[in-house]
């Protein structure tokens, strides 16, 4: 039958101590494609089992760099620079000194507080993994307001990557007209920081830049705007809270 | 602008924002491992050029994708440079299977050119940690170990090249890596 291999497969590739066995293989980039593919879908969803990747990577990595240097044939450098700068080159970002592991181990532990759900997007988005959270991130918790009470929320924002993210739960669904819009407050100023629908069940989650001077906004809103937001508040605000 | 005293995570920011500059330095300090490596793989110098070539060209391309807390930029180019070495092996593998063999030619099979892989392992590292580390490992983990990464060969090809049953392969691949991620890993923190 066509389905018993591919419950076989799905089964085993859910087993996360199956697919631990097959890392070191993977890190050695020695796998046949079916199950490098398995292992790829199982690390898509999996941070634990992505730093004992990490892990192993770096050891192949140590190998590979012990090995004899050789002396380079004449004229590769030249070759080398003459292909750079012939190349249309792909506009890179600077390394990350792991601005987002911090910020997802947040959203993570968000996720758990606010009962799961579809904060699990968003930790596909952020590039996931490993080391625990840092100094630098500054959090705000949101509270419900009016006939909101029920609702409450997480901003977690990182100034060195510019990034943060909104996580909220309790919020009623709202008509198509409308999306609840977030705030940031200073001296009575409200600067829009974006718009978010929650889901069936009430989760909402949004990824915010971090203006420069973000240390300059003490408070958060949430309000109920029309569609795509508003340049000011203008309808009823269901959640706020300080930094 | 490049300098040649910046560290290598500098360099590679630099590179990031488009100093070409930064490539030369970079080279000027790795050329000749990623040489080195390429010719301990594929064993050709034209083929390891090419090889050089790709590796810097990526590091070019992609720099921006280099995760400080993923390792040193050192082991992040070597695995770079390992990688695109395995599949110019690879390649030319399949094309040299993809030809018809002579009538007194064994069938095809994944042959690994090698007649003592576990010694051969032992002899390749110059850094003395990792040589002690390879060589606390059992003579059939260095095997297997040597077949993955210096050939690049499946568990399977590996199992046929060396006549062992697959799971054994596996396992001793496994507990290779794992005692080597514990041993370089001591090593690292002390």
């Amino acid at each position: 039958m066509a389905r018993g291999p591919y419950v076989w497969w799905t089964q085993y590739m859910s087993n996360e101590h199956q697919v631990r066995d097959l890392l070191p293989g993977y890190s050695l980039g020695i796998l046949e494609e079916e199950k490098k593919n398995g292992v790829r879908e199982h690390l898509a969803r999996c941070a634990s089992c992505r730093a004992e990747l990490a892990s192993y990577s770096e050891v192949t990595g140590r190998l590979a760099a012990a090995v004899p240097e050789h002396d380079v044939p004449a004229g590769l450098e030249d070759r080398i620079l003459k292909g750079i700068s012939a190349s249309r080159r792909v506009p890179s970002v600077p390394p990350r000194r792991a601005p987002w592991p911090a910020l997802t181990a947040i959203a993570a532990a968000c996720a758990v507080a606010l009962g799961a759900g579809n904060l699990l997007q968003w930790k596909g988005v952020l590039q996931p993994s490993v080391h625990g959270l840092q100094s630098r991130l500054t959090t705000a918790v949101l509270s419900g307001t009016g006939d909101a009470r029920g609702a409450y929320g997480t901003i977690v924002l990182d100034p060195a990557d510019n990034k943060g993210v909104l996580a909220v739960t309790g919020l009623r669904g709202l008509d198509k007209l409308h999306q609840y819009q977030l705030w940031l407050i200073k001296d009575g100023q409200r600067r829009s920081a974006g718009v978010f629908s929650p889901d069936a069940e009430g989760y909402g989650s949004m990824l915010l830049s971090v203006p420069p001077d973000f240390k300059d906004f003490r408070s958060f809103g949430v309000s109920i705007e029309p569609w795509g937001g508003s340049a000011a508040p203008t309808g009823l605000r269901v959640l706020a809270g300080t930094l | 602008m490049s300098s040649t005293g910046a560290a290598d995570e500098e360099l590679i920011t630099q590179i990031a924002q488009g100093d070409a500059g930064a490539v030369r330095v970079l080279y000027a300090r790795y050329g000749r491992l990623v040489f080195g490596l390429a010719m301990q793989i594929v064993g050709d110098s034209a083929t390891a050029e090419e090889v050089c070539q790709d590796v810097f060209m990526r590091v070019w391309k992609k720099s921006g994708t280099y995760r400080t807390d993923r390792g040193k930029v050192v082991t992040w180019l070597a695995r770079i440079a390992r990688n695109r070495s395995i599949d110019m092996l690879r390649s030319h593998r399949s094309r040299q299977l993809g030809q018809p063999a002579g009538a007194d030619e064994e069938p095809a099979a994944p042959g690994t050119g090698v007649v003592d892989p576990g010694e051969r392992l032992l002899q390749s590292f110059r850094e003395q940690e990792v040589r002690a580390a390879v060589a606390a490992l059992p003579r059939d983990q260095r095997d297997a170990l040597s077949l993955a990464f210096f050939k690049g060969l499946t568990h399977r090809e590996i199992a046929l090249a060396l006549g062992e049953p697959l799971g054994t392969v596996k396992t001793r691949i496994r507990d290779a890596m794992a005692k080597l991620r514990s041993s370089l890993g001591e090593k690292e923190e002390e």
